[in-house]
């Protein structure tokens, strides 16, 4: 009995840990806040591994499986809040799960190509977005650093974001165009 | 999938969405499945630059490490997080679910709040018995049963709420307020665009002081004293108007129910205000920097004690001298500087609920100080509240019983609210005045400074907070403050001349230079007096 628990364990380690993004991805399509966020990812997951006897399929049925379980714990999460908070609505939410849960495929291919995108960025644009994004220092902080308006540093992240998503919708790079970046900012 | 479409999904995906353009993003997603999609393309890739920037090496690193697979970091993170999951699970097998959130949100490094918690009065929040230091004001809806808070958004806007009511800080610029009470005082250039959301309006500051009157279900009222400010419709689109302290109810804006009331008057925080400044006092009272501490009550003193330290410009008079006219230096410890005595003056209301201040309200009325050393380092800072006409091209304000040597220091009002000082045998030194700012008919705080900066000798006065006024003496090395009149000047024959009439609050002396930003912190001590600064100030109440 501890012998299959263990297995089973092992199992859902690792298909967790390859879809882990693409879970951590959709739900954030559904949930703004990070704390929230973090919370429901947590929830999902222990969820997940209580239901995990039952579960039987491979590892995209399991991203599947899981993103089901995400969506009702964002869903959840979307009522308590509906009361006090701005959130989208519930059809709209319904409709963004849906389709996460169906193009599960074009989720693992944007974070494939992201990592291309990412190496292609130009430096400064690279070490602006980790430095954005690490929660070290705010917006504020980072554009009185840069001698610049934090409007200013939206602007040029949401550029910078931009180029990256416009980068993640193209092709594969042929290995002949390995030098020439396939995109600008 | 359009620019305007692609820019609502940055600014939701930023924290930044308008509240008002919520029902317009809701609506579009729902519309366009390609939004839907790019939505959700945006929220991967915002989910994983965040996940690098937190918890993974970067690009170059990953390259020199020879990483062999790309997905490894995410590997690690989930084996992590499913780690951690498995050890709470052995531990706290009986535990209920929520309380593991609750454990693991604990560890996690602390950020810095959206509002930080300034003071609070008699406070009670609905649906939570937790202390308020500890809570933490974070986007939310925050309903107050009763009593007073006041925040501070990002350093730049003061925000005070008297209870009941409910107010909901959606980012921090903008804060919706269903029911209450509410002031805001935006301190510098970083707090314009602070907005107010009553259920039927927007209140965006443009540099403003201003009141506000909301109900939950009735019309909202606002009352404009100072500059201008920008009402929105949230219910008919593209619909804002001006309004400035001179619009009149025949000015209220036509398509929201919003009313011009010139009745209506800013909101005093009261007590809270008060219970934080008498925390200050105490701390004042067991400074050994301080000389001299003068909130003008009553004295508890008795005869006796208080003629030991008499102004010796009183001397000839203590047998007959009254108790009532003695002004008591709370700063027990220290004798350099006497307590004080009031010549045609009374005790009046202070800046706060049952606080006294000093009313200099007759031509010759003063208040005599002696302060016995010369001071290398020094400084004092006081409230005022002017009741008088400024009559003289100088009125003078601070000023010594005998204008006679080097290290007298005067200062004086002119006829238009400026602030001079002088110095003794320092008659055509050069001033810098940064600020062109008057005294206001509220409170002000003015406070002055002497000492070396970089070995250089400096004489500052500041005016609420900022610099006002800075002279380099050539010859003065200290500052002589005896038999000191604060309210007019006399001259040589015992006459009282050039009163200045204002009340007075809270007067500390030091024997050290104050910083700028010590200076900053004693005038934001309390409220309410803020002044319109060169910058923007809003005030805004609400009440149910």
């Amino acid at each position: 009995m501890i012998r299959k628990k263990k297995l089973d364990r092992s199992h859902f380690l690792r298909l967790l840990a390859k879809s882990e993004p693409v879970i951590r991805s959709y739900l954030r399509a559904l949930v703004q806040d990070y704390h929230d966020h973090s919370e429901i990812m947590q929830n999902t997951f222990i969820t997940a591994w209580e239901k995990f006897s039952k579960f039987e399929g491979d590892e995209n049925d399991f991203c599947k499986w899981a993103c089901v379980i995400a969506r009702y714990q964002a869903l959840k999460h979307r009522q308590t809040q509906a009361r006090d908070k701005l959130v989208l609505s519930e059809k709209v939410l319904e409709k963004i799960a849906s389709e996460g849960i169906e193009d599960t495929a074009s989720s693992q291919q944007w974070l494939e190509k992201l990592e291309d995108c990412l190496k292609e960025l130009p430096e400064p644009n690279r070490d602006l977005i980790k430095q954005a994004y690490s929660p070290e220092k705010s917006i504020k902080a980072i554009a009185t650093e840069r001698k610049t308006t934090p409007d200013a540093l939206y602007q040029k992240l949401r550029r910078i974001r931009k180029a990256l998503s416009k980068c993640m919708d193209l092709p594969p790079r042929s290995p002949k165009k390995d030098s020439e970046p396939a995109y600008s900012i | 999938m359009n620019a305007s479409d692609h820019n609502l999904i940055e600014l939701y995906l930023e924290g930044n969405l308008p509240a008002d353009k919520w029902k317009e993003f809701s609506h579009r997603l729902e519309q366009s499945a390609d939004m839907r999609r790019e939505f959700r393309k945006l929220s991967l890739l915002d989910e994983n630059l965040r996940a690098q920037s937190i918890g993974f090496p970067n690009l170059a690193e990953r390259e020199q490490n020879h990483t062999p697979h790309p997905i490894l970091p995410w590997i690690i993170s989930a084996a992590c997080m499913v780690a951690c999951f498995f050890i709470w699970e052995i531990n706290q097998k009986n535990q209920p679910l929520e309380k593991a959130v609750i454990a693991d949100t604990s560890t996690a490094t602390p950020s810095a709040p959206i509002a930080e918690l300034i003071d609070f009065y008699d406070l009670q929040f609905k649906n939570t018995t937790k202390p308020v230091e500890n809570i933490r004001f974070d986007q939310g809806k925050y309903e107050i049963e009763s009593g007073q808070l006041h925040l501070r958004f990002d350093d730049s806007v003061e925000l005070l709420f008297n209870g009941p009511g409910s107010f909901e800080i959606l980012n921090p610029k903008l804060v919706s307020v269903t029911q209450g009470n509410v002031r805001t005082i935006v301190l510098n250039d970083e707090g314009k665009e602070f907005t107010i959301l009553s259920p039927t309006s927007r209140y965006i500051d443009w540099g403003t002081e201003f009141s506000l009157n909301i109900s939950p279900s009735g019309d909202d009222l606002v009352n404009v004293h100072e500059g201008a400010i920008e009402v929105q419709s949230m219910v008919t689109k593209n619909m804002s108007k001006m309004l400035t302290r001179f619009s009149m109810v025949t000015d209220s804006p036509e398509f929201t129910p919003v009313l011009v009331d010139k009745q209506l008057e800013n909101i005093m925080p009261g007590e809270m205000g008060g219970n934080r400044n008498r925390v200050l006092l105490d701390e004042f009272a067991a400074d050994p920097d301080v000389i001299g501490l003068y909130n003008f009550e009553h004295p508890l003193l008795s005869k006796d004690t208080l003629l030991q330290r008499i102004p010796k410009a009183w001397e000839s008079s203590k047998g007959n001298m009254l108790p009532n006219r003695w002004v008591t230096n709370l700063h027990l410890t220290n004798t350099d500087a006497s307590h004080g005595i009031f010549h045609g003056a009374n005790r009046t209301n202070g800046r706060w609920p049952q606080g006294v201040g000093l009313n200099l309200f007759q031509k010759d009325a003063h208040l005599s100080l002696d302060l016995k050393g010369e001071y290398e380092n020094f400084s004092f800072s006081f409230w005022l509240k002017p009741t008088g006409k400024l009559d003289n091209p100088l009125n003078s304000l601070i000023r010594p019983f005998r204008w006679e040597k080097f290290g007298n220091l005067s200062i004086e009002v002119t006829r238009s609210g400026k602030l001079k000082q002088f110095l003794w045998g320092e008659p055509h030194i050069e001033e810098f005045q940064p600020s062109k700012r008057k005294l206001t008919r509220d409170w002000n705080h003015i406070a002055y400074t002497f000492g070396k900066v970089n070995e250089k000798t400096v004489s500052s006065l500041y005016l609420n907070g900022k610099l006002y006024n800075r002279v380099f003496p050539n010859f003065t090395d200290s500052i002589v403050m005896r038999n000191v009149i604060i309210g007019c000047t006399n001259n040589n024959y015992g006459k009282y001349l050039n009163q200045f009439n204002a009340v007075l609050d809270e007067l500390v002396l030091w024997k050290k230079t104050l910083n700028r930003k010590e200076i900053t912190k004693f005038y934001r001590s309390g409220l309410p007096t803020y002044e319109l600064n060169d910058l923007t100030l809003a005030a805004t109440s609400i009440s149910p």
